[in-house]
């Protein structure tokens, strides 16, 4: 096991044993997780051999030695796919997409197999701070005999997530890996990152799993996440999102950006957006969502039943109690999902209702909400406006989250 | 608050008082013992003629402190992280090692404040300094931070005593005018050291961590920069006017009755004597116990977090001992070694103080160097970056600190020169 602190800075000698330069970086191939060539600093230029051109290696004695033949070549750095260790890697932050967190690197840890440099794991532990500090300043045996007696904190390669601050874009396999994280964690993670980083996250996640994130996020990242991104995909985003999330991230933007986003999304669902921005954020208005499934009191259990297996799967949570209304669209009532499996097909909906006299109106502040929830042991509370027209549904967890995260 | 954006007044000041924070509580704590010691030394042994000073210091700590919020909003990130990522894991690791230095200094300068402080109610030292140090070790490590700050906040309006106390007073205005307005510079090593020690208390280098971490924690968008700015240009104001009248007050009572040393708090105490009577030790002794407190919280705190962060260890209040070991130890460490040192059998108290503030002064040009190296770069900043002014104030201070350092340097081998305080 070798590290890139002890890599950087080794002299580098042609195969007639003269001095060419020391390595200065190594880029490696992020699909195969190997070195691909080491970037040399020549008399002030930047060259690069490959790594099938080094012929000897050893950071013990300090020297890299050049096969016979290979002459270093000019080198820009240029290339979009590959990754220097130490331009993109060292010092900054990843995202341990295993430990689902955001760490800082301190060192990178390389294992030589066959004729191979492999990448093994960034290390982000007390160890890798020390050994980056002290490397060239005390021999490199006695080093390594202080550094592993530290605690080793390192990331397994495959599991490290880097965001690529300068073009927005997240390297690696990440992407997928990503995307396969709870909400909630890819919205710690989110949370963590610097400014230019969570945008890069954000554009390169799809918008449904990028909104369902942030979704999960604070208040505050996600009206500054919103902000800070260009406003057509503001608004993709948004659109995934449910009405009422989507309102109470766009309250916290400044007027004129929450008109161009607004104008940005598809008509219909700025309408339910604007519609909702016009309820006070601690009234029943403020909480509820407009995105629900409803039945009517004319139809059967089997009709109603029907009609679910089509429902969005977006709503699947939230059907524990579903609201019947009248041909108007006025709450006539509301019927508990197990209910209504356990009820023959052909028997009318209405049956095993229960006439809803505790909904509220949508100016009902959020305090008497919460009494209601709590007095008759809810799950979810339909809204109505004041000529009795269903309006919205209140589910647990939105009175939950306001609770716990409070304004 | 409404969830559809407001215009209205009431709208405007909530939104203020939403994000009215980091700049003020940062100011506030500003003038802690360090502060409040050597604004009170100047004032007794140079009346107003130092005064003149907190002019160019009020225009440097608006610049400084700006920088920094801006910093902060732009980027999202630290200003340990900044240098981490800008300059490399070595640089970092020695700014954050002089760093840990100075504020181990000025933690112990406030542990000496609450020791002083309760020394002029007859509280021994033995007793005020290990207990203040237990309770604001188990705050942090048991307790939540956030429900103290506020009482923290409250006490601090003590501060205002002190101008009343200076109007009570009735000091030459005439002579504070022309010591505010026409400059003029004791050379040698105490009159230098003196300098250093105002500008070092003042803009002390810890803030500039704390701030750009508060104003980052604090998610600032963007579009909330002119209200972040607000806050930061008030508080500065707020601190240095705070500093100002502490100087007058101590001037037209202790300096005008031939009082210009300092040797203890119940001296110091003597400037609020207009406004509080017999009551002044009292008055003096709250306040200055509270904000003792109050920034020996907060300095350890913040310096523990600076160091993690710059070195890429977990930190933060809101993670648990076992997630963050580092940064609790040194937490720790720091309230540890800094109680500790004023435990030391015949430590002089206020040397300790003054002493701590003039590392200040040394280190905040170094600091000053790395924000105004970071701010200029476009690819952290985009548009943001300094424009010419802040580039000149930023500098301009910068050289005339090392100038101060190395005048301090060259006096104290002249053969006149006694030794600092």
């Amino acid at each position: 096991m070798v590290h890139l602190s002890e890599v950087l800075g080794l002299a580098v000698f042609a195969a007639d044993g003269s001095r060419v330069g020391r390595v200065d970086d190594l880029r490696v191939d992020s699909q195969r997780g190997v070195v691909d060539r080491v970037v040399l600093r020549v008399r002030g230029n930047t060259l690069s051999v490959p790594w099938s051109a080094v012929a000897s290696f050893s950071p013990d004695h300090r020297r890299v030695g050049l096969a016979e033949g290979s002459t270093p070549a000019q080198w820009t750095g240029g290339e979009s796919e590959t990754i220097c260790l130490k331009r993109d890697v060292l010092d900054r932050q990843i995202i341990d997409t295993q430990g689902r967190k955001v760490v800082r690197v301190n060192d990178i840890a390389l294992e030589t197999s066959g004729d191979a440099l492999h990448l093994k794991r960034v290390e982000v532990g007390l160890a890798g701070a020390v050994r980056r500090l002290l490397a060239g300043v005390i021999s490199p045996r006695l080093l390594r005999r202080l550094a592993d007696g530290l605690s080793q904190q390192g990331i397994p390669w495959d599991y490290v997530g880097m965001v690529e601050p300068g073009s927005a874009r997240i390297r690696l396999k990440v992407h997928q890996q990503l995307a396969k994280m709870h909400p909630a964690d890819l919205a710690d993670i989110l949370e963590d990152l610097g400014r230019v980083e969570r945008k890069a996250i954000v554009s390169a996640l799809d918008p449904e799993t990028a909104a369902q994130a942030l979704s999960e996020a604070e208040p505050s990242v996600q009206a500054a996440v919103v902000e800070a991104m260009h406003v057509d995909r503001a608004a993709d985003l948004l659109e995934e999102m449910a009405p009422d999330e989507a309102a109470d991230i766009l309250g916290d933007l400044p007027e004129e950006r929450l008109q161009a986003v607004l104008d940005a999304m598809e008509d219909e669902d700025a309408e339910e957006v604007r519609e909702l921005l016009t309820f006070r954020e601690d009234s029943a208005g403020g909480l509820m969502t407009t995105d629900f499934f409803q039945a009517k009191a004319g139809w059967t259990v089997g009709e109603t039943l029907a009609t679910l297996q089509k429902v969005d799967e977006d709503l699947l949570p939230d059907l524990d109690e579903i609201p019947l209304v009248d041909d108007e669209g006025k709450l006539f009532g509301i019927v508990p999902l197990v209910r209504l499996v356990r009820a023959p097909g052909g028997s009318p909906v209405t049956t095993f209702m229960r006439r809803e006299v505790r909904a509220v109106t949508t100016s009902t502040p959020f305090k008497e909400v919460v009494e209601r929830f709590e007095k008759y042991h809810l799950r979810a509370l339909a809204v109505v406006d004041e000529f009795g027209d269903l309006k919205g549904i209140i589910n647990i967890e939105d009175v939950l989250t306001r609770l716990v995260k409070g304004d | 608050m409404l969830r559809r954006p407001l215009t209205g007044l009431w709208a405007r000041l909530a939104m203020m008082a939403a994000v009215l924070g980091p700049g003020m509580i940062t100011s506030n704590v500003d003038n802690d013992a360090g502060g409040i010691y050597t604004y009170s030394v100047c004032g007794a042994r140079y009346g107003y003629r130092l005064l003149w000073v907190l002019v160019p210091v009020t225009v440097a700590l608006v610049v400084v402190q700006e920088m920094c919020a801006r910093m902060g909003t732009v980027t999202g990130k630290g200003l340990a992280d900044l240098i981490r990522e800008e300059f490399g894991l070595r640089i970092t690791f020695l700014l954050m090692m002089l760093l840990l230095l100075t504020n181990l200094g000025n933690a112990a300068a406030d542990f000496a404040g609450l020791a002083s402080a309760l020394d002029v109610l007859g509280v021994s030292r033995w007793v005020s300094v290990p207990l203040g140090a237990v309770a604001i070790w188990w705050l942090i490590v048991f307790g939540t931070y956030r429900s103290a700050e506020r009482i923290f906040l409250i006490a601090c309006l003590v501060y205002f005593a002190y101008p009343i106390s200076a109007f009570l007073a009735k000091p030459d205005w005439a002579a504070a005018a022309k010591g505010t307005l026409t400059p003029s510079l004791p050379v040698d090593l105490p009159g230098l050291a003196m300098v250093v020690g105002i500008v070092g208390t003042t803009i002390a280098p810890w803030m500039q961590f704390y701030l750009q971490s508060s104003v980052v924690e604090k998610e600032a968008k963007i579009s909330d920069y002119k209200r972040v700015r607000l806050d930061v240009v008030l508080g500065s104001i707020v601190a240095v006017l705070v500093a100002f009248f502490i100087v007058v007050a101590c001037a037209a009572t202790l300096h005008v009755t031939g009082v210009t040393e300092i040797v203890s708090g119940a001296d110091a105490a003597k400037a609020l004597a207009p406004l509080a009577g017999a009551a002044a030790k009292y008055l003096f002794a709250f306040g200055l116990a509270v904000a003792s407190l109050f920034a020996a919280c907060i300095l350890p705190l913040s310096t523990a977090y600076s160091v993690c962060e710059g070195l890429g260890l977990e930190a933060g209040v809101n993670r648990r001992f076992k997630e963050a070991p580092e940064f609790y130890w040194l937490y720790t460490a720091i309230i540890v070694l800094s109680a500790g040192m004023i435990l030391m059998p015949g430590v002089p108290l206020l040397q300790i103080i003054l002493t701590s503030q003039i590392l200040n002064g040394l280190l905040l040009p170094v600091i000053l160097v790395f924000m105004a190296l970071l701010i200029r770069r476009r690819e952290l900043m985009g548009e943001y970056v300094n424009g010419p002014v802040y580039d000149v104030v930023t500098w301009g201070t910068t050289v005339i600190l090392v100038g101060l350092a190395l005048a301090m340097v060259v006096t104290s081998f002249l053969p006149s020169a006694s030794v600092g305080f």
